[in-house]
Protein backbone atom coordinates (compact mmCIF):
# COMPACT_ATOMS: atom_id res chain seq x y z
CA UNK A 1 0.00 0.00 0.00
CA UNK A 2 1.21 3.17 -1.06
CA UNK A 3 2.54 5.87 1.59
CA UNK A 4 0.99 8.68 2.23
CA UNK A 5 2.09 12.60 2.30
CA UNK A 6 0.41 15.55 3.10
CA UNK A 7 2.47 18.79 1.31
CA UNK A 8 1.53 22.01 2.78
CA UNK A 9 2.84 24.91 0.35
CA UNK A 10 1.16 28.10 -0.61
CA UNK A 11 2.81 28.12 -3.96
CA UNK A 12 0.38 26.26 -6.40
CA UNK A 13 3.12 25.19 -8.97
CA UNK A 14 5.49 23.73 -6.75
CA UNK A 15 2.50 21.90 -5.12
CA UNK A 16 1.96 20.90 -8.09
CA UNK A 17 5.40 19.36 -9.05
CA UNK A 18 5.88 17.84 -5.83
CA UNK A 19 2.89 15.84 -6.12
CA UNK A 20 3.53 15.10 -9.84
CA UNK A 21 7.15 13.86 -8.66
CA UNK A 22 6.17 12.21 -5.46
CA UNK A 23 3.31 10.25 -7.17
CA UNK A 24 5.32 9.02 -10.14
CA UNK A 25 7.49 7.61 -7.25
CA UNK A 26 4.72 5.64 -6.12
CA UNK A 27 3.38 8.18 -3.21
CA UNK A 28 -0.07 9.05 -2.48
CA UNK A 29 -0.27 12.88 -2.16
CA UNK A 30 -2.71 15.27 -0.16
CA UNK A 31 -1.96 18.91 -1.37
CA UNK A 32 -3.03 21.61 0.73
CA UNK A 33 -2.09 25.55 -0.16
CA UNK A 34 -3.02 26.35 3.75
CA UNK A 35 -4.12 25.18 6.78
CA UNK A 36 -7.65 25.54 7.53
CA UNK A 37 -7.94 23.30 10.33
CA UNK A 38 -5.82 20.28 11.79
CA UNK A 39 -8.25 17.92 11.65
CA UNK A 40 -7.96 17.98 7.50
CA UNK A 41 -4.80 16.49 7.96
CA UNK A 42 -5.54 13.75 10.43
CA UNK A 43 -8.16 13.04 8.04
CA UNK A 44 -5.71 12.69 5.42
CA UNK A 45 -4.31 9.97 7.55
CA UNK A 46 -0.22 10.47 6.53
CA UNK A 47 2.62 8.95 7.17
CA UNK A 48 4.76 12.25 6.39
CA UNK A 49 4.12 15.89 6.37
CA UNK A 50 5.95 18.30 4.18
CA UNK A 51 5.59 21.91 5.17
CA UNK A 52 6.54 24.82 4.01
CA UNK A 53 7.84 27.48 6.61
CA UNK A 54 6.01 30.72 5.21
CA UNK A 55 2.73 30.54 4.44
CA UNK A 56 0.67 33.38 3.48
CA UNK A 57 -1.04 34.57 6.19
CA UNK A 58 0.03 31.57 8.66
CA UNK A 59 3.73 29.71 9.77
CA UNK A 60 4.44 26.81 9.27
CA UNK A 61 6.04 27.11 12.67
CA UNK A 62 3.20 27.57 14.47
CA UNK A 63 1.08 24.66 12.20
CA UNK A 64 4.37 22.00 13.24
CA UNK A 65 3.54 23.01 16.83
CA UNK A 66 -0.06 22.22 16.18
CA UNK A 67 0.76 18.98 14.35
CA UNK A 68 2.91 17.60 16.95
CA UNK A 69 0.75 18.82 19.91
CA UNK A 70 -2.21 16.52 17.89
CA UNK A 71 -2.23 12.95 19.62
CA UNK A 72 -3.25 11.60 16.38
CA UNK A 73 -0.37 13.07 14.41
CA UNK A 74 2.49 12.94 17.10
CA UNK A 75 4.60 10.19 15.91
CA UNK A 76 4.18 11.66 11.90
CA UNK A 77 7.33 12.37 11.35
CA UNK A 78 7.65 16.70 9.84
CA UNK A 79 9.77 17.86 7.05
CA UNK A 80 10.39 21.96 6.72
CA UNK A 81 10.71 23.15 3.47
CA UNK A 82 11.81 26.35 2.82
CA UNK A 83 14.39 29.06 0.73
CA UNK A 84 15.50 30.26 3.67
CA UNK A 85 19.52 29.64 4.33
CA UNK A 86 20.08 26.03 5.83
CA UNK A 87 21.29 27.89 9.00
CA UNK A 88 18.46 29.46 9.60
CA UNK A 89 16.03 26.75 7.99
CA UNK A 90 17.94 24.42 10.73
CA UNK A 91 16.94 26.95 13.66
CA UNK A 92 13.36 26.93 12.44
CA UNK A 93 13.20 23.14 12.38
CA UNK A 94 14.41 23.07 15.96
CA UNK A 95 12.00 25.57 16.86
CA UNK A 96 9.33 24.23 15.52
CA UNK A 97 10.03 20.62 16.75
CA UNK A 98 10.30 19.30 13.15
CA UNK A 99 11.93 15.58 12.07
CA UNK A 100 13.73 17.44 9.38
CA UNK A 101 14.28 19.94 6.69
CA UNK A 102 14.73 20.26 2.90
CA UNK A 103 15.92 23.63 1.56
CA UNK A 104 14.40 24.89 -1.81
CA UNK A 105 15.38 24.81 -4.92
CA UNK A 106 15.64 20.67 -4.47
CA UNK A 107 17.29 17.83 -6.58
CA UNK A 108 14.52 15.86 -7.65
CA UNK A 109 16.58 12.72 -5.85
CA UNK A 110 16.90 14.35 -2.83
CA UNK A 111 13.31 15.36 -2.69
CA UNK A 112 12.34 11.67 -3.43
CA UNK A 113 14.96 9.54 -0.99
CA UNK A 114 14.22 11.86 1.75
CA UNK A 115 10.24 11.19 1.64
CA UNK A 116 11.01 7.47 0.99
CA UNK A 117 13.32 7.25 3.96
CA UNK A 118 11.24 9.45 6.57
CA UNK A 119 7.74 7.45 5.33
CA UNK A 120 9.15 4.51 5.83
CA UNK A 121 10.95 5.16 9.04
CA UNK A 122 8.90 2.59 12.06
CA UNK A 123 11.24 5.70 14.44
CA UNK A 124 11.95 9.00 13.23
CA UNK A 125 15.20 9.98 14.51
CA UNK A 126 16.32 13.47 13.29
CA UNK A 127 18.00 13.77 10.19
CA UNK A 128 18.95 15.96 7.96
CA UNK A 129 19.36 16.71 4.08
CA UNK B 1 53.72 89.61 25.79
CA UNK B 2 55.67 86.78 24.65
CA UNK B 3 58.57 87.58 22.01
CA UNK B 4 58.58 85.46 18.92
CA UNK B 5 61.62 87.47 17.27
CA UNK B 6 64.10 84.99 18.83
CA UNK B 7 61.64 82.00 17.94
CA UNK B 8 61.07 82.77 14.44
CA UNK B 9 65.55 83.04 14.34
CA UNK B 10 65.39 79.58 15.91
CA UNK B 11 63.07 78.38 12.76
CA UNK B 12 64.65 80.14 10.42
CA UNK B 13 68.09 78.33 11.20
CA UNK B 14 66.62 74.67 11.73
CA UNK B 15 64.85 75.32 8.27
CA UNK B 16 68.06 76.09 6.43
CA UNK B 17 70.17 73.59 8.00
CA UNK B 18 68.15 70.66 5.36
CA UNK B 19 71.06 67.21 6.57
CA UNK B 20 69.95 67.75 10.18
CA UNK B 21 66.62 69.04 9.61
CA UNK B 22 66.42 65.80 7.44
CA UNK B 23 67.58 63.48 10.33
CA UNK B 24 65.18 65.19 12.97
CA UNK B 25 62.24 64.72 11.00
CA UNK B 26 62.97 61.10 10.57
CA UNK B 27 63.58 60.69 14.08
CA UNK B 28 60.20 62.33 15.05
CA UNK B 29 58.10 60.53 12.47
CA UNK B 30 59.74 57.37 13.33
CA UNK B 31 59.28 57.63 16.87
CA UNK B 32 55.84 59.18 16.79
CA UNK B 33 53.26 57.78 19.22
CA UNK B 34 50.57 57.69 16.30
CA UNK B 35 51.27 55.32 13.60
CA UNK B 36 52.46 56.38 10.05
CA UNK B 37 51.51 54.62 7.06
CA UNK B 38 52.87 55.89 3.59
CA UNK B 39 51.43 54.07 0.33
CA UNK B 40 51.69 54.87 -3.58
CA UNK B 41 49.21 54.64 -5.69
CA UNK B 42 48.38 50.96 -6.03
CA UNK B 43 48.42 50.63 -2.19
CA UNK B 44 51.28 49.02 -1.67
CA UNK B 45 53.50 50.16 1.53
CA UNK B 46 56.24 52.42 0.90
CA UNK B 47 56.83 53.64 4.74
CA UNK B 48 55.68 52.77 8.57
CA UNK B 49 56.62 53.68 11.72
CA UNK B 50 57.51 51.90 14.73
CA UNK B 51 54.40 52.80 16.24
CA UNK B 52 52.52 50.60 13.10
CA UNK B 53 54.56 48.17 13.89
CA UNK B 54 53.41 48.16 17.97
CA UNK B 55 49.98 48.25 16.60
CA UNK B 56 49.91 45.28 14.44
CA UNK B 57 52.88 43.23 15.61
CA UNK B 58 54.55 42.96 12.75
CA UNK B 59 58.29 44.09 11.74
CA UNK B 60 58.61 46.91 9.32
CA UNK B 61 59.74 44.46 7.03
CA UNK B 62 56.68 41.83 6.99
CA UNK B 63 54.79 45.08 5.99
CA UNK B 64 57.16 47.09 3.61
CA UNK B 65 56.60 46.41 0.17
CA UNK B 66 53.01 44.69 1.09
CA UNK B 67 49.55 45.97 0.52
CA UNK B 68 48.12 47.45 3.16
CA UNK B 69 44.63 45.83 2.34
CA UNK B 70 46.35 42.79 3.57
CA UNK B 71 46.89 44.05 7.02
CA UNK B 72 42.95 45.45 6.89
CA UNK B 73 40.22 42.92 8.15
CA UNK B 74 38.83 41.47 5.06
CA UNK B 75 34.73 43.12 5.86
CA UNK B 76 36.92 46.86 6.06
CA UNK B 77 38.67 45.98 2.66
CA UNK B 78 36.30 47.88 0.17
CA UNK B 79 36.00 50.95 3.05
CA UNK B 80 39.63 51.23 2.33
CA UNK B 81 39.97 51.03 -1.28
CA UNK B 82 37.16 53.36 -1.61
CA UNK B 83 38.92 55.91 0.98
CA UNK B 84 42.10 55.66 -0.83
CA UNK B 85 40.27 56.25 -4.22
CA UNK B 86 39.01 59.78 -2.75
CA UNK B 87 41.92 60.86 -1.15
CA UNK B 88 43.76 60.14 -4.61
CA UNK B 89 40.95 62.54 -5.95
CA UNK B 90 42.56 65.07 -3.84
CA UNK B 91 40.62 64.40 -0.27
CA UNK B 92 41.24 63.95 3.01
CA UNK B 93 39.48 61.42 4.87
CA UNK B 94 38.84 60.17 8.51
CA UNK B 95 37.62 57.13 9.45
CA UNK B 96 38.06 54.07 11.55
CA UNK B 97 38.72 50.94 10.17
CA UNK B 98 39.68 47.09 11.63
CA UNK B 99 43.16 46.05 11.02
CA UNK B 100 44.26 42.25 11.38
CA UNK B 101 46.98 41.90 13.92
CA UNK B 102 50.17 39.30 13.19
CA UNK B 103 48.38 37.37 16.72
CA UNK B 104 45.12 37.65 14.23
CA UNK B 105 43.30 39.98 17.06
CA UNK B 106 41.06 42.53 15.41
CA UNK B 107 42.48 45.94 15.78
CA UNK B 108 39.88 49.26 15.35
CA UNK B 109 42.05 52.18 14.22
CA UNK B 110 41.77 55.80 13.60
CA UNK B 111 42.79 56.92 10.33
CA UNK B 112 43.12 60.37 9.14
CA UNK B 113 44.81 59.94 5.51
CA UNK B 114 45.70 62.68 3.00
CA UNK B 115 47.21 62.70 -0.43
CA UNK B 116 50.80 62.80 -0.57
CA UNK B 117 52.42 65.20 -3.12
CA UNK B 118 55.83 65.74 -5.00
CA UNK B 119 56.97 69.20 -5.17
CA UNK B 120 55.54 69.62 -8.64
CA UNK B 121 52.30 69.03 -6.91
CA UNK B 122 51.89 65.39 -8.36
CA UNK B 123 49.97 63.01 -5.86
CA UNK B 124 51.92 60.16 -5.76
CA UNK B 125 50.54 58.49 -2.87
CA UNK B 126 48.86 58.26 0.36
CA UNK B 127 49.84 59.26 4.14
CA UNK B 128 48.21 58.45 7.34
CA UNK B 129 48.41 58.60 10.22
CA UNK B 130 46.80 56.06 12.43
CA UNK B 131 46.10 55.86 16.30
CA UNK B 132 44.34 53.17 18.73
CA UNK B 133 40.34 54.44 19.73
CA UNK B 134 39.54 54.66 23.18
CA UNK B 135 37.20 52.01 24.58
CA UNK B 136 34.59 54.72 24.82
CA UNK B 137 35.58 55.81 20.84
CA UNK B 138 34.91 51.80 20.11
CA UNK B 139 31.21 51.48 22.27
CA UNK B 140 30.22 55.09 20.29
CA UNK B 141 31.49 53.75 16.55
CA UNK B 142 29.61 50.21 17.69
CA UNK B 143 25.85 51.80 18.70
CA UNK B 144 24.84 53.24 15.64
CA UNK B 145 22.68 55.95 15.50
CA UNK B 146 18.96 54.60 15.57
CA UNK B 147 17.65 55.95 12.22
CA UNK B 148 21.20 53.91 10.69
CA UNK B 149 20.15 51.05 12.60
CA UNK B 150 16.60 51.24 11.51
CA UNK B 151 17.85 51.32 7.92
CA UNK B 152 20.70 48.73 8.41
CA UNK B 153 17.59 46.16 9.13
CA UNK B 154 15.38 47.86 6.69
CA UNK B 155 18.32 47.03 4.02
CA UNK B 156 19.05 43.38 5.61
CA UNK B 157 15.39 42.67 5.79
CA UNK B 158 15.12 43.36 2.40
CA UNK B 159 17.37 41.96 0.89
CA UNK B 160 16.82 38.40 2.95
CA UNK B 161 13.31 38.50 1.47
CA UNK B 162 14.15 39.59 -1.96
CA UNK B 163 16.09 36.59 -1.84
CA UNK B 164 13.61 34.03 -0.87
CA UNK B 165 11.37 35.54 -3.30
CA UNK B 166 13.77 34.56 -6.22
CA UNK B 167 14.33 31.50 -4.89
CA UNK B 168 10.04 30.50 -4.66
CA UNK B 169 10.24 31.09 -8.58
CA UNK B 170 13.53 29.11 -9.21
CA UNK B 171 12.45 26.00 -7.34
CA UNK B 172 9.25 25.42 -9.44
CA UNK B 173 11.51 26.51 -12.45
CA UNK B 174 13.76 23.92 -11.56
CA UNK B 175 11.17 21.02 -10.58
CA UNK B 176 9.34 21.40 -13.22
CA UNK B 177 12.10 21.23 -15.68
CA UNK B 178 13.49 18.03 -13.60
CA UNK B 179 10.27 16.60 -14.35
CA UNK B 180 10.69 17.00 -18.11
CA UNK B 181 14.08 15.47 -17.55
CA UNK B 182 13.01 12.59 -15.86
CA UNK B 183 10.55 11.88 -18.11
CA UNK B 184 13.04 12.07 -21.35
CA UNK B 185 15.67 9.76 -20.16
CA UNK B 186 17.23 8.52 -23.21
CA UNK B 187 16.63 11.49 -24.90
CA UNK B 188 19.49 12.65 -27.52
CA UNK B 189 17.12 15.65 -29.06
CA UNK B 190 18.13 19.35 -28.59
CA UNK B 191 15.06 19.24 -25.98
CA UNK B 192 16.73 17.16 -23.94
CA UNK B 193 20.08 19.48 -24.48
CA UNK B 194 18.25 22.49 -23.61
CA UNK B 195 15.77 20.89 -20.32
CA UNK B 196 19.82 20.81 -19.14
CA UNK B 197 20.90 23.83 -19.82
CA UNK B 198 17.98 25.71 -18.45
CA UNK B 199 18.66 23.25 -15.39
CA UNK B 200 22.43 24.72 -15.08
CA UNK B 201 21.52 28.05 -15.39
CA UNK B 202 18.91 27.55 -13.03
CA UNK B 203 21.48 26.33 -10.31
CA UNK B 204 24.14 29.04 -11.32
CA UNK B 205 21.52 31.50 -10.44
CA UNK B 206 20.76 29.93 -7.32
CA UNK B 207 24.83 30.28 -6.71
CA UNK B 208 24.58 33.86 -7.49
CA UNK B 209 21.45 34.63 -5.25
CA UNK B 210 22.89 32.63 -2.31
CA UNK B 211 26.30 34.53 -2.56
CA UNK B 212 25.26 37.58 -2.50
CA UNK B 213 23.34 37.56 0.45
CA UNK B 214 25.92 35.75 2.39
CA UNK B 215 28.15 39.02 1.21
CA UNK B 216 25.69 40.93 2.93
CA UNK B 217 25.00 38.89 5.81
CA UNK B 218 29.48 39.38 6.22
CA UNK B 219 29.05 42.96 5.77
CA UNK B 220 26.28 43.39 8.44
CA UNK B 221 27.87 41.15 10.89
CA UNK B 222 25.38 38.45 10.88
CA UNK B 223 27.57 35.55 8.93
CA UNK B 224 27.22 32.45 11.51
CA UNK B 225 28.87 28.97 11.34
CA UNK B 226 26.47 26.43 13.00
CA UNK B 227 29.11 24.14 14.13
CA UNK B 228 28.96 20.03 14.60
CA UNK B 229 31.71 17.17 14.91
CA UNK B 230 32.12 15.23 10.98
CA UNK B 231 34.47 13.39 9.29
CA UNK B 232 36.02 15.22 6.88
CA UNK B 233 37.02 13.02 4.37
CA UNK B 234 33.07 11.58 4.12
CA UNK B 235 32.06 15.07 3.04
CA UNK B 236 35.13 15.39 0.80
CA UNK B 237 34.13 11.89 -0.36
CA UNK B 238 30.62 13.37 -0.99
CA UNK B 239 31.94 16.35 -2.95
CA UNK B 240 34.23 13.85 -5.38
CA UNK B 241 31.24 12.04 -5.92
CA UNK B 242 28.68 14.91 -7.28
CA UNK B 243 31.99 16.14 -9.43
CA UNK B 244 31.13 14.19 -12.47
CA UNK B 245 27.48 15.54 -13.19
CA UNK B 246 28.53 19.06 -11.81
CA UNK B 247 31.90 18.94 -14.03
CA UNK B 248 31.78 16.94 -17.34
CA UNK B 249 34.98 18.41 -18.53
CA UNK B 250 36.89 17.69 -16.23
CA UNK B 251 38.36 14.88 -14.06
CA UNK B 252 38.72 15.46 -9.75
CA UNK B 253 41.49 13.54 -8.33
CA UNK B 254 41.45 12.99 -4.25
CA UNK B 255 44.84 11.91 -2.62
CA UNK B 256 45.37 11.60 1.15
CA UNK B 257 43.13 11.63 3.51
CA UNK B 258 42.89 12.74 7.11
CA UNK B 259 40.56 10.07 9.02
CA UNK B 260 39.58 12.92 11.73
CA UNK B 261 36.28 13.91 12.71
CA UNK B 262 36.58 17.83 12.54
CA UNK B 263 34.27 20.74 14.60
CA UNK B 264 32.80 22.93 12.13
CA UNK B 265 30.21 23.88 10.37
CA UNK B 266 29.80 21.02 7.45
CA UNK B 267 27.02 22.84 4.96
CA UNK B 268 30.02 25.99 5.37
CA UNK B 269 32.58 24.41 4.60
CA UNK B 270 31.40 21.96 1.88
CA UNK B 271 30.49 25.47 0.21
CA UNK B 272 34.09 26.75 0.81
CA UNK B 273 35.59 23.60 -0.94
CA UNK B 274 32.85 23.71 -3.87
CA UNK B 275 33.71 27.04 -4.30
CA UNK B 276 37.38 26.53 -4.59
CA UNK B 277 36.73 23.89 -6.83
CA UNK B 278 34.27 25.94 -9.07
CA UNK B 279 37.10 28.17 -9.61
CA UNK B 280 39.43 25.51 -9.98
CA UNK B 281 37.25 24.58 -13.13
CA UNK B 282 36.59 27.65 -14.43
CA UNK B 283 40.25 28.98 -14.31
CA UNK B 284 41.70 25.94 -15.94
CA UNK B 285 39.39 26.24 -19.48
CA UNK B 286 41.89 24.49 -21.44
CA UNK B 287 42.71 21.30 -19.45
CA UNK B 288 41.08 18.60 -17.66
CA UNK B 289 41.76 18.01 -14.21
CA UNK B 290 41.90 19.29 -10.85
CA UNK B 291 43.29 17.72 -7.70
CA UNK B 292 42.11 17.54 -4.44
CA UNK B 293 44.60 16.47 -1.24
CA UNK B 294 43.96 15.69 2.18
CA UNK B 295 46.41 15.80 5.21
CA UNK B 296 46.85 16.34 8.76
CA UNK B 297 49.18 17.85 10.83
CA UNK B 298 49.32 18.20 14.44
CA UNK B 299 45.90 19.59 15.80
CA UNK B 300 44.43 20.77 12.05
CA UNK B 301 43.63 19.47 8.85
CA UNK B 302 45.16 20.92 5.65
CA UNK B 303 42.80 20.75 2.22
CA UNK B 304 44.51 21.74 -0.80
CA UNK B 305 42.73 22.03 -4.14
CA UNK B 306 45.23 22.33 -7.12
CA UNK B 307 44.68 23.35 -11.04
CA UNK B 308 46.86 23.67 -14.31
CA UNK B 309 44.90 26.86 -15.23
CA UNK B 310 45.80 29.85 -16.01
CA UNK B 311 47.77 30.80 -12.72
CA UNK B 312 47.57 34.14 -10.90
CA UNK B 313 50.07 36.70 -10.89
CA UNK B 314 51.65 37.84 -7.62
CA UNK B 315 49.78 41.35 -7.57
CA UNK B 316 46.89 39.67 -7.92
CA UNK B 317 47.17 37.14 -5.58
CA UNK B 318 47.57 39.88 -2.95
CA UNK B 319 44.03 41.50 -3.79
CA UNK B 320 42.08 37.83 -4.16
CA UNK B 321 40.69 37.10 -1.21
CA UNK B 322 39.05 40.90 -1.29
CA UNK B 323 35.59 41.54 -2.21
CA UNK B 324 34.66 41.92 -5.75
CA UNK B 325 38.07 41.67 -7.00
CA UNK B 326 38.76 39.68 -10.57
CA UNK B 327 41.30 38.03 -12.03
CA UNK B 328 41.83 39.08 -15.78
CA UNK B 329 43.41 36.13 -17.79
CA UNK B 330 46.39 36.43 -19.39
CA UNK B 331 44.48 36.78 -23.09
CA UNK B 332 42.49 39.59 -21.45
CA UNK B 333 39.14 37.41 -21.57
CA UNK B 334 36.29 37.97 -19.11
CA UNK B 335 35.53 35.10 -16.86
CA UNK B 336 31.74 35.05 -15.72
CA UNK B 337 31.43 36.26 -11.70
CA UNK B 338 31.22 38.75 -9.23
CA UNK B 339 34.46 38.25 -7.71
CA UNK B 340 32.60 37.19 -4.46
CA UNK B 341 33.56 33.42 -4.01
CA UNK B 342 37.04 33.43 -2.97
CA UNK B 343 35.80 36.65 -0.54
CA UNK B 344 33.34 33.81 0.85
CA UNK B 345 35.94 31.23 1.16
CA UNK B 346 38.10 33.27 3.08
CA UNK B 347 35.84 34.78 5.82
CA UNK B 348 34.34 30.74 6.48
CA UNK B 349 37.53 29.74 6.51
CA UNK B 350 38.42 32.55 9.23
CA UNK B 351 35.02 31.88 11.02
CA UNK B 352 36.41 28.37 12.05
CA UNK B 353 40.17 30.04 13.18
CA UNK B 354 41.87 28.58 9.99
CA UNK B 355 43.77 30.39 7.18
CA UNK B 356 43.82 29.80 3.41
CA UNK B 357 46.70 30.76 1.10
CA UNK B 358 47.20 30.65 -2.61
CA UNK B 359 50.41 29.46 -4.68
CA UNK B 360 50.07 30.31 -8.16
CA UNK B 361 52.03 30.78 -11.04
CA UNK B 362 51.04 32.64 -14.46
CA UNK B 363 50.04 29.89 -17.07
CA UNK B 364 51.50 27.16 -14.81
CA UNK B 365 48.14 27.02 -12.25
CA UNK B 366 47.41 27.58 -8.89
CA UNK B 367 47.16 25.56 -5.53
CA UNK B 368 44.70 26.93 -2.82
CA UNK B 369 45.41 25.56 0.34
CA UNK B 370 43.34 25.93 3.84
CA UNK B 371 43.89 24.93 7.10
CA UNK B 372 41.07 24.14 9.40
CA UNK B 373 42.11 23.40 13.24
CA UNK B 374 40.28 19.97 14.20
CA UNK B 375 38.72 21.80 17.21
CA UNK B 376 38.18 25.58 17.13
CA UNK B 377 37.50 27.21 20.26
CA UNK B 378 34.87 29.91 18.79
Amino acid sequence: MSKTVVFIDDEQDILEAVQIILESSGFRVVPFTHMKSVQDIVAAQPDLILLDVLLVGQSGKDICHSIKQTPALQSVPVIMLSAHPLSKLKTVMKQAGADGYLQKPFELDTLVKTVREYASAQEHPQKTV
Amino acid sequence: MKDLTNHAHQTDIAVHTAPAQTEWFKTIVRTADEGVWLVNREGITLYVNDAMTVFLGYSPYEILHQYIYEFCAAEDGLLLRTQLHNTFEGNTQKFTLRFRKKNKETVSLQLHIRPFRRENGLVTGIIGTLNYMSKQQINQKHEPCPECAHLNKQKDDFITMASHELKTPLTSIKAFTQILQHNSVGDTSASAVYLRKIENQTNRLMKLINELLDVSKIRSGRFTIMKEWFYLDELINDVVSEFPMRYPSHALRKTGSTDKRIFADPDRIRQMILILIHNAVKYSPHKDAVEIDLSVKKDSVRIDIKDYGIGITEEDQRRLFQPFFRVVDTEEKEVPGLGIGLYLSAEIVHAHQGSIQVTSAKGVGSTFSCILPIQSTL
